[in-house]
């Protein structure tokens, strides 16, 4: 029987979770902030061809209030952020968060943060899955479902022992000059790596992204125009506003764009009768009654609409416990083969290649993402260089062509101390999102260890990382966030059941990362995507 | 300050950075960009006397400019002019054809590595000079700060 849902959120989870149901033949209504970005500009112009017949390009690139450029304030970044990006994460007026080690970022976007990502999906392997409390067999299908409809590429490397293979993978893209030269360094030099990381070996392959290499879906292949930073024009590289829009074409979906969702109105029973939100435009009152909500505004926000419904249902000082992310570090590289070679503008901007690290515990492995710096902008490394600028400039162009970036990415579990609560806290929007978090022992250990193997892994494939540029991420940075309302198969209070539904209401459905109880260190949004599509199967 | 001084004081600080970072005088599509980039947060905060006197010795001249940023490299990284030789570098990297010749370097191995020697080497003497040039400045502050403090 076709039954009526009310989704809230549009980001990856929300646009996954909404197709499905729409396919199964449902309803469904959808609340979102949904900001929307400008029309893209030249959409058929290379990132170079945009410098010159952009009239203000300056606007574009760094933003009148500079929002692109890395100051050196900013310790550590390599990319700025794009100003046509910003409409994404700008908070609403009036929004209070207070945080304690912990730099969060919260999306407001019609398609939702991954409409500013790089595309990495990766499937966890058994191990992660059953740390989360998610079905191996449900969960490779759905991998193989979602990856059919966005189009992930990839290919059957060394790397698949950490990424299992699905359905639906596309040929891979092709390899800019750099990233092929690393790879045929390793082709010799894996014996040596396998020998690294205490025996267990270094590993590199292909990244698994969510860029055409041939037409699908609609979509075009990636044509290399290199401004994947500044926002793919063609629709090559997906964002989930592409879903989105496939799901506004069936006539039993509804969009209601512009409103917060604040807090849910519950009956006796614990059933959800309307959800309550603010409208952005001028702040005014909207509610709509509901028969069934799915939470997907991004774990946060989740967390923040489950907490003001529980202080509107008199709890005094309401909290979640377990909020994860995972710890990234940059670590800049120059290859020194490629000194004197020229960097490739016209290619794509993202990670072609991975490096993983094995670990005697499979869910500890560590997940790296291999970026060769092409069209990047280049001030926010040379001003790292211990030269006048000038210098640092000729330096950094005449190595162009021989830098590249390691993201390193950690996983996380769940910890007590690490907490969101709200202050002074009204349901009714007011009050403070308070976060805590502090990482696990040990964690500096870990990281130092990690790092040297990973150095000398990539001083084996002749690129060097120089002294002082690797940079720690604060946490908050990798926005994998996740963890607050975790699944468990034990009937605890505010647990997600494995069927998605929160225990101690009887119509809500936790279809975001709110709802894992592990962090793997591989990507997440790929498993954020097949995990909505499992539940939307499974449960309606 | 008027708003108008403070534009003519930025163009002219433009005109001097630009010669120390590219050889020549901006455009005027990248003096208006120097200008709308102070808007950035990072500029708003103003620096401390030391700060302030770097700076104005930089805006003397493209050389004066190269000695203090060879200083602030290194032991300046967050001083404002360092802040304004960024902000100045990325509208250079974004602007219209500049962009190309910016990119220009050097073909092969051999010109590089002579090239990266070349440049490290004077970049040590530089920081060697601008180190002179702070010391000085560092004492010629605490000297007229003394003096005031007594008064005179
Ligand atoms: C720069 C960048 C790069 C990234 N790269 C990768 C990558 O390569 N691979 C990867 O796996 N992940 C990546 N991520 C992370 C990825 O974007 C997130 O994991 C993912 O977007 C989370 O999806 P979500 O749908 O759960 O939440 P979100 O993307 O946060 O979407 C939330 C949605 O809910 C709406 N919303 C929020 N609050 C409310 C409310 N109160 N009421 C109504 N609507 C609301 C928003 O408008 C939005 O539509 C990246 C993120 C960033 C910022
Ligand atoms: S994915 Fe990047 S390189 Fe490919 S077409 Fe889009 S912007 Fe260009």
């Amino acid at each position: 029987m076709a039954a009526s849902i009310t989704v809230i959120g549009s980001g990856p989870s929300g646009a996954h979770f909404a197709k499905t149901l729409l396919e199964r033949g449902h309803e469904v209504t959808m609340l979102d902030i949904g900001r929307e970005p400008d029309e893209p500009l030249l959409p058929d112009a290379s990132l170079l061809e945009l410098k010159d017949r952009l009239e203000d390009p300056g606007r574009y690139f760094i933003g009148n209030d500079g929002s692109g450029i890395v100051f050196p304030s900013e310790d550590g970044e390599v990319y700025g952020f794009p100003p046509g990006k910003r409409y994404i994460f700008d908070e609403p007026e009036g929004f209070e968060v207070r945080t304690s080690g912990f730099e969060p970022l919260f999306g407001y976007a019609r398609g939702g943060m991954a409409e500013a990502w790089t595309a990495g999906c990766y499937p966890y392997d058994e191990a992660e899955l059953a740390a989360i409390g998610l079905p191996a067999e449900a969960m490779h299908r759905a991998y193989g479902r979602i990856a059919e409809r966005i189009g992930v590429t990839g290919e059957r490397d060394d790397l698949t022992g950490f990424l299992p293979e699905h359905d639906g993978l596309l040929d891979p893209l092709p390899l800019d000059a750099h990233s092929a030269q690393i790879m045929s360094v390793y082709a010799r030099k894996r014996a040596r790596l396998r020998k690294m990381n205490d025996g267990l070996g270094v590993f590199l392959g292909r990244t698994r992204v969510a860029t055409l290499s041939r037409a699908h879906g609609g979509r075009p292949a990636c044509t290399r125009l290199g401004r994947c930073l500044w926002g793919c024009p063609t629709g090559a590289l997906y964002t989930p506003s592409a879903t989105l829009d496939a799901c506004m074409t069936d006539p039993r979906f509804r969009y209601v764009a512009g409103v917060r969702a604040l807090y849910l109105e519950t009956d006796h029973d614990g059933k959800v009768i309307r959800v309550h939100a603010r409208r952005e435009s001028d702040g005014s009152a909207y509610s709509e009654p509901v028969e069934r909500v799915a939470l997907a505004a991004g774990a946060l926000a989740s967390t923040e609409i489950v907490l003001r419904t529980l202080a509107r249902n008199g709890q005094p000082r309401p909290e979640l416990r377990g909020l994860m992310d995972n710890r990234q570090v940059l670590l800049p590289f120059v290859n020194l083969r490629r000194i004197g070679a020229p960097y490739e503008p016209d290619s794509y901007q993202y990670h072609l290649l991975g490096m993983g690290l094995a670990d005697a515990d499979p869910t500890k492995y560590v997940h790296c993402q291999v970026t060769t710096l092409g069209t990047a902008l280049m001030h926010p490394i040379v001003q790292k260089l211990p030269f006048d600028l000038a210098t640092s400039w000729r330096i950094g162009a005449a190595l162009h062509g021989a830098l590249g970036l390691v993201n390193v990415n950690f996983c996380d579990d769940r910890r007590e101390t690490n907490r969101v609560r709200l202050e002074g806290g009204q349901s009714e929007g007011s009050g403070a999102l308070c976060i805590d978090y502090s990482p696990a022992a040990g964690e500096s250990a870990r990281l130092t260890k990690t790092l040297r193997v990973i150095r000398a892994a990539l001083t084996t494939l002749g690129c060097v990382v120089p002294p002082g540029m690797a940079h720690v991420r604060p946490m908050g940075a990798s926005v994998h966030y996740t963890g607050t309302l975790p699944i468990s198969t034990h009937d605890e209070p505010l647990t997600t059941e494995p069927s998605g539904k929160l225990r101690g209401f009887s119509n809500l459905w936790v279809v975001d990362g709110a709802s894992f109880g592990f962090l793997p260190a591989k990507n997440v949004t790929f498993t954020l995507m097949a995990n909505a599509h499992r539940i939307a199967e499974s449960a309606f | 300050m008027t708003a108008s001084s403070h534009e003519a004081l930025l163009a002219r600080e433009c005109e001097v950075f630009t010669r120390f970072l590219i050889g020549r005088p901006p455009s005027e599509y990248v003096v208006r960009r120097y200008v709308i980039g102070h808007r950035a947060e990072a500029l708003a905060a103003t620096g401390d006397r030391l700060d302030d006197a770097i700076l104005q010795f930089a805006r003397r001249s493209p050389f004066a400019t190269r000695v203090c940023d060879a200083y602030a490299s290194v032991l300046g990284r967050r001083s404002r002019l360092r802040c304004k030789l960024v902000l100045l570098l990325a509208v250079l990297e974004t602007a219209p054809q500049i962009h190309r010749e910016l990119e220009r370097a050097p073909a092969g191995v051999a010109p590089t590595l002579v090239m990266l020697v070349g440049r490290g080497i004077a970049a040590i003497g530089l920081l060697a000079l601008g180190a002179v040039v702070v010391v000085g400045a560092r004492l010629t502050l605490g000297f007229a700060a003394a003096r005031s403090r007594l008064g005179r």
